[in-house]
């Protein structure tokens, strides 16, 4: 019984206090944190890499990552802006690597003859099948919208727009200012009009 | 305001309370008022790619795992670590102590090579080296089990800040 009610008070901690818990020594901390977070993080980084194995690993390498240096988390920044950054990072050096090597998966090969008007949708394993067909097809044209913008647009508006983050954990994520956050944002939801221009 | 500062607005935000100055804009402009309705529209249909899809059962486990694997992977660290720094001082008194170097020695250049017991070697393909020990910006190099250290400054700059498999 003991045990159950400190599970259900520790699931009552913020993000913090859990990071404290764990370093001195509750893992159940560490498991409600996973927990908070495992869902959010793995589809924000399969939405840069549209390679959802991979990264639902990248998203375990994050974790661990952090547990390793949760002794350096200073709460400068919000726990979850941290993950992120490293979530990010981690993102951002597969697709380099992904580009270095010249590991084109059929996405990137379909991009490259057709950046803008991908002629075949691809099975998106995420949708729930009570959506209807157009309802399919618009999100498909969406985050194929989302996708053709170019990474720093791109990464910004995912973060702010889908993961909602604010302004300001955006900028932290991203390690860019607050008016330059603000501004790629902007751009973003003006080139997303642009070519989503027949659904809007 | 000017339809460019509205817009500056709208992008910005949708969920505040607009004056009236900005209301009254948005009735009598076509442009602008196509505009917000735009951008609502556009974070309807983003706030639908917010679905999430489930991470796999194993999912924690496997952190668990991973994380297990790396604790018992740091008991070769030290001797990997006191093998390097042997090699280091000795190449430090090749290089910095004996200034006659026999015929047959590398120019510029100490090596080194590394090979891990069969117990890892058993377990895995590749060994992680941390070399920055950031957690924002250190990257994991995979290398093989063996361990070949090639550096002209293995004495004074080369340190592994982490090893794990």
């Amino acid at each position: 019984m003991e045990e159950a009610a400190l599970v259900r008070n520790v699931t009552e901690f913020g993000d913090n206090a859990l990071v404290s818990a764990y370093l001195e020594g509750n893992e159940t901390a560490f498991e409600v944190l996973m927990t908070r977070y495992q869902g959010r993080l793995a589809n924000y980084i399969n939405g840069i890499l549209h390679d959802y194995d991979r990264s639902v690993e990248l998203c375990q390498e994050t974790f661990i990552r952090v547990f390793r240096n949760a002794h350096r988390y200073q709460g400068k920044y919000q726990f979850s802006t941290w993950l992120y950054r490293i979530a990010t990072n981690l993102a951002i050096d597969e697709l380099r690597r992904r580009q270095r090597k010249g590991r084109f998966f059929l996405y990137n090969i379909m991009e490259l003859f057709s950046r803008d008007e991908r002629p075949m949708p691809l099975p998106d394993r995420r949708q729930s099948p009570d959506l209807t067909y157009d309802a399919k097809q618009q999100r498909l044209k969406l985050k194929t919208a989302i996708d053709s913008l170019p990474e720093k647009y791109r990464l910004a508006f995912i973060l702010k727009e889908v993961q909602d983050l604010s302004y300001e954990e955006t900028a932290q994520v991203l390690n860019i200012s607050l008016g330059t956050a603000k501004s790629r944002i902007h751009r973003a939801k003006l080139l997303l009009r642009e070519k989503l221009s027949d659904l809007l | 305001m000017n339809c460019e500062q509205i817009h500056e607005l709208l992008a910005e935000s949708l969920s505040w309370e607009w004056d009236e100055e900005v209301m009254r804009h948005l009735k009598e402009c076509h442009e602008c008022s196509k505009f917000c309705d735009d951008l609502k529209t556009l974070a309807e249909m983003t706030a639908d790619l917010q679905n999430e899809e489930p991470v796999p059962p194993e999912f924690q486990n496997q952190v668990f795992y991973r994380l297990s694997q790396s604790r018992g992977a740091k008991k070769f660290v030290t001797p990997i670590i006191l093998i390097l720094g042997v090699i280091a001082a000795g190449s430090f008194y090749w290089y910095g102590g004996d200034k006659t170097e026999p015929d047959w020695a590398p120019a510029s250049s100490a090596s080194a090579e590394v090979q891990l017991n069969d117990e890892l070697e058993g377990e895995t393909t590749f060994l992680e080296v941390e070399v920055d020990s950031s957690p924002e910006g250190g990257y994991i190099l995979r290398l093989p089990s063996v361990i070949r250290i090639k550096h002209s400054n293995l004495h004074e700059e080369s340190y592994i800040t982490n090893v794990s498999h």
